[in-house]
């Protein structure tokens, strides 16, 4: 029965595909990923993603808009990496590692981390457990294509038009 | 003594009330098909809300800035897991409903909707980590609320303008 449903969806969809093939342009598309779990765009056309190993192991990347890779880091863990800010000239995340890390990352792909003396940093609990996405901006937003067969997924910028 | 500072407070507390009492307006109101789990504003007064039924049928409505319908889609997944609205503004909107499987739609602000198109697969407008994606409720001039009725459980969008 679900794959009847699944088949006839995957028909009406191709018909609807093809009855409106212009809706929204693809720019550009990047990666190649077992998953990608959060999502923010930067507001100008750029966006920075949390990715997922098959391990779980996490990673931090930074595109710009014209989706060139403005930075990356890749961490030996399974646990939260929340996106706490990203605009076009600059990145603040947060990972766990031992303990809560904050990381700013300048324009150029500098990582400056983020101390406060003796206190910790943290971030609230929501955020490290189902980190927020948001993928529109002005012009343009962000797609997860989930590949078949296989279900890697490739982020891809579309402008609206 | 006593019965002057009783008056002054009196005095004091109606003069609060008359200060506060026209803080916000409610400008419209949404009785929604089911209970509301995503309320995105289109910046313009507008926005758009998902709802889901007890058999987890979701559905999306777009309500304009003086709250009337401008465009609904009935049931846009049936699955639990789903996020659904993805991005509003005023021109435009964009869901990932599960018609048989996840599609991407923009609809423009005559009500038309075209999906969003990639070869290879099938897209979604957001990583599936909860399921619903996040709430966006002001805007320049107000914000939304859900109301709901405590005794029959149904959820009506309240639109609220700051003044």
């Amino acid at each position: 029965m679900s794959r009847i449903l699944f088949t006839t969806g995957m028909l009406l969809g191709a018909l609807f595909s093809v009855m409106h093939v212009n809706a929204a342009t693809q720019r550009w598309s990047y990666d190649d990923a077992p998953t990608i779990v959060s999502v923010m765009a930067d507001g100008s056309g750029g966006c920075s993603y949390v990715r997922r190993e098959t391990n779980l192991f996490g990673s931090i990347i930074w595109l710009d808009k014209k989706g060139t890779l403005v930075y990356r880091a890749d961490f030996t863990t399974n646990l939260p990496a929340t996106i706490v800010r990203c605009t076009k000239k600059q990145l603040i995340y947060a990972t766990y590692q031992d303990s809560w890390r904050f990381v700013q990352v300048a324009r150029d792909g500098t990582a400056t981390p983020i101390t406060a003396g003796n206190n910790t940093l943290t971030v609230p609990f929501l955020a490290e457990e189902i980190p927020a996405s948001f993928t529109t901006d002005r012009k343009g937003f962000f797609g997860l294509l989930v590949k078949i067969p296989g279900s890697r997924v490739t982020l891809i910028r579309f402008d609206y038009k | 003594m006593t019965t002057r500072v009783t008056v002054y407070c009196a005095i004091l507390l109606i003069g609060c009330g008359c200060l506060t009492a026209g803080a916000l307006t409610e400008q419209w109101r949404y009785v929604a098909r089911a209970a509301v789990q995503q309320i995105v504003a289109d910046g313009k007064g507008g926005c758009v809300i998902a709802d889901r039924d007890a058999s987890n049928f979701a559905g999306v409505v777009w309500l304009n800035q003086k709250g009337a319908v401008q465009y609904t889609a009935g049931v846009v997944t049936g699955s639990p897991f789903a996020t659904i609205v993805n991005g509003c503004s005023a021109s435009q909107l964009l869901y990932t409903g599960t018609p048989g499987f996840p599609m991407m739609a923009q609809v423009d602000k005559k009500g038309v909707a075209k999906p969003v198109v990639a070869f290879g697969g099938y897209l979604l407008g957001m990583p599936m980590m909860m399921p619903f994606g996040p709430s966006r409720l002001d805007d320049k001039k107000g914000f939304f609320v859900v109301n709901v009725n405590t005794n029959t459980d149904v959820n009506t969008v309240v639109r609220y303008l700051f003044k």
